[in-house]
């Protein structure tokens, strides 16, 4: 069973990525609420696919704030965590920003909130597995 | 007409490289006229036969010059008219010298100059000029007597009198670019200023699209997995709907508050001013924001329950808006520790402070200004730990001045907390009572049945002379020297017009009682419209007003008053103020 790692401040937001990934993906749901958390469990290599929010409110890596971009980038400059994918999930969504959230953080793919569809979201996520694989 | 050169903005007098400007400029336009040698040996040899006349040319040109309405400012008495009288026969004497050199021009143009900055119009110049050629012309027709000699020196006198004129115009033309220039460099800073409002703009639709989009996608996300069949109880559908519920008062409270910024930026707020009692209203928003505070472990402190606190006049459900906002980012930005209120009278004349004080996270110094702006968060980055509009307290700064009171905020720096504090005026002003004896008998100046007006100004004297002007010209005044007063006369003597002054006794530490405050307070609680007064830069006081949503905005007048100025204006606002029928 792939394993999603959920990294997101709104707690009613996580709550419903997890419902909809593991009742309609199937999926196994983890979160994590510290940069270093994050880290930690991508290192591990029990993650598969990582979602990620980019405002991240009271998110902080060695004692400073840091957002999603910087975390996604920090993912994918390690070789022991680049290979896992990162979907960005954000409410920013003005013209551009899509270009420039990828552009910045070398995410695999973005989506745009309101997230609401499930099999949407889960069709989102098997496409990067099979990216991966 | 002469070619206009093509005049390089930057080569003003003063600078380097006028006088090569201005040899060009001489050159050129001596060919243009055709005035050579010739013409100046012609100058030079009448000129000893009309020293005569120059006083007397001197004199009629001086009494033209005192026609004109500016002249007055500069010509003021019998000294600086004799010392003009030499000057113009020293002019006449250059004129037929028969030198035209750089000195010369140079010193025509420094005569163009002081015109300018005089202020007379360059048409009197011109004008001016006529009355010398024709003087001047005459008398040489006097002076010579063998008329085809008299022609010739006639040519040249014209020739002459046409270089003068372009020299002393060309410092109009200079003058003209300099103000263009200074015109081009306000509309540029304009310009900077409206970028700057319309990128404050983007971020903030940015950010309201980015606070909207996270409730909703609870609510539609829930919705949808409810929709779907994908809960496993109906204990988890109902948990799941009492989020949706949550996430959707989230979203009202955003859509809200982005509808009265905008209906506030538009005007179209209408509060409904009342007697309110306060006890009422701290109670029902305590006891709201203690479930916040409850959940967080956070201690309210109810310090308003001591002495009985008197009514106050305002807009009962604004109010509680402004004390669930307070007290609602108090429990928000305090992870530990409390949260107090308190209300107090005294503090500030005929109004009831209230505090919201908390132990959270505080503000930086440098951002304690800001947070009553809109659009404006301490933190818009997106590590931001606070959700919300963004809206919040810039809509309290709003909500406050047009009951006629006024907000500030304290906080000693980061992590040690907040301290906000507002006004309300009170229902009776009961720490005014010296005072209101003076004024429970309103004193009224000038006929009863006239048009009325209330002088407000705290300078005894000026008060004084405005309402003797305004008596004299039949209007019905009356005079408030503070704040309290003003409002307490606006609301029983119902004047047509208010004339505020700008400085108003500012009675604490509040920036309370500016006189665009007591503006605000006039037009949204009487609907009276005001003419604001300064003795400062009225640029500072436009500044100020077009923070605030005014329409239309008052005019501005600077002290000293002109009294015809201020008879129009009066008539201009009242006439606009009343309703056609």
């Amino acid at each position: 069973m792939p394993t999603v790692l959920i990294v997101e401040d709104s707690p009613s937001v996580a709550k419903f990525y997890t419902l909809a990934l593991e009742r309609r993906g199937g999926f196994a749901c983890r979160q994590a609420h510290s940069a270093e958390e994050v880290l930690a469990q991508v290192r591990s290599g029990e993650v598969d696919v990582v979602l990620l929010d980019i405002s991240l409110a009271d998110f902080t890596y060695q004692g400073r704030p840091i957002d999603g971009l910087e975390l996604s980038r920090l993912l994918k400059g390690d070789p022991v965590t680049d290979k896992v994918p990162v979907l960005l999930a954000t409410a920013h969504a003005m013209v551009g920003d899509r270009e420039r959230f990828l552009e910045a953080s070398a995410a695999d793919e973005y989506l745009q909130k309101p997230i609401y569809d499930p099999a949407i979201l889960v069709e989102k996520v098997n496409a990067l597995l099979e990216k991966k694989y | 007409m002469m070619r206009r050169r093509n005049y390089d903005a930057d080569r003003a007098p003063g600078q380097a490289g006028m006088s090569d400007f201005l040899k060009d400029f001489l050159r050129e336009t001596k060919s243009y006229i055709g005035l050579d040698a010739n013409d100046a040996a012609r100058l030079a040899a009448v000129g000893p036969a009309l020293e005569p006349h120059f006083p007397a040319l001197a004199e009629l040109f001086y009494r033209k010059i005192l026609e004109h309405p500016n002249a007055a400012r500069v010509f003021s008495g019998p000294e600086q008219l004799a010392r003009l009288n030499l000057t113009l026969q020293h002019w006449a004497r250059r004129l037929f010298s028969g030198r035209y050199d750089l000195a010369y021009a140079e010193d025509r143009m420094a005569i163009g100059r002081r015109h300018v900055d005089v202020g007379v119009p360059q048409r009197y110049v011109i004008s001016a000029m006529d009355v010398v050629r024709i003087y001047l012309l005459e008398a040489i027709d006097n002076a010579e007597p063998d008329l085809q000699r008299a022609a010739a020196i006639k040519r040249s006198l014209n020739k002459i009198l046409d270089l003068d004129l372009n020299l002393m115009c060309e410092s109009y033309f200079i003058a003209s670019v300099r103000e263009l220039r200074d015109l081009n460099a306000r509309l540029e800073a304009a310009n900077l200023e409206l970028s700057e409002l319309s990128r404050v703009k983007d971020e903030f639709l940015a950010h309201t699209s980015h606070e909207l989009r996270t409730p909703l996608n609870a609510i539609l996300g829930f919705t949808r997995l409810i929709l779907d069949g994908l809960c496993q109880s109906r204990e988890e559908e109902r948990e799941l709907l009492g989020d949706v519920f949550e996430s959707a008062q989230h979203l009202l409270g955003i859509v809200n508050d982005v509808l009265d910024i905008a209906r506030i930026e538009a005007g179209k707020l209408k509060l409904s001013v009342e007697r309110v009692e306060m006890r009422p209203l701290f109670e029902q928003v305590l006891a709201v924001v203690r479930v916040q505070a409850d959940a967080k472990g956070i201690r309210i402190v109810d310090e308003t329950g001591g002495a009985p606190l008197p009514p106050v006049r305002g807009d009962a459900h604004r109010l509680r808006q402004v004390l669930i906002n307070l007290l609602g980012n108090a429990v928000k930005f305090t992870d530990e520790g409390w949260v107090s209120l308190r209300a107090s009278t005294g503090a500030v004349a005929g109004h009831l402070q209230v505090e919201v004080q908390d132990t959270g996270i505080g503000i930086p110094r440098d951002k304690q200004s800001i947070v009553f702006e809109k659009f404006k968060q301490v933190d818009t980055s997106f590590t931001r730990r606070h959700g919300g509009s963004g809206l919040g307290l810039a809509i309290c700064r709003r909500l406050v001045e047009m009951m006629g009171g006024a907000i500030a905020l304290e906080s000693p720096g980061p992590g040690l907390g907040t301290l906000v504090r507002f006004t309300v005026p009170l229902e009776a002003p009961v720490e005014d009572r010296p005072h209101r004896a003076v004024q429970d008998q309103l004193s009224i100046a000038g006929p009863p049945q006239g048009t009325r007006v209330l002088v407000v100004d705290n300078d005894p004297g000026f008060r004084k002379f405005l309402q003797r002007l305004l008596a004299g010209e039949g209007f019905a005044v009356v005079t408030a020297d503070g704040y309290a007063d003003a409002l307490d006369a606006a609301d029983r003597f119902h004047p047509a017009v208010a004339l505020v002054d700008w400085v108003l006794p500012v009675s604490t530490s509040l920036a309370y009682g500016n006189g665009i405050d007591l503006v605000v307070a006039f037009q949204s609680r009487f609907s009276l419209p005001s003419i604001l007064v300064t003795g400062h830069e009225p640029e500072r006081a436009q500044a100020e007003m077009a923070r605030r949503s005014l329409s239309p905005p008052p005019p501005i007048l600077r002290k000293p008053l002109d009294a015809a100025v201020l008879r129009e204006t009066m008539q201009k606002v009242i006439a606009a103020h009343t309703p056609q029928s």
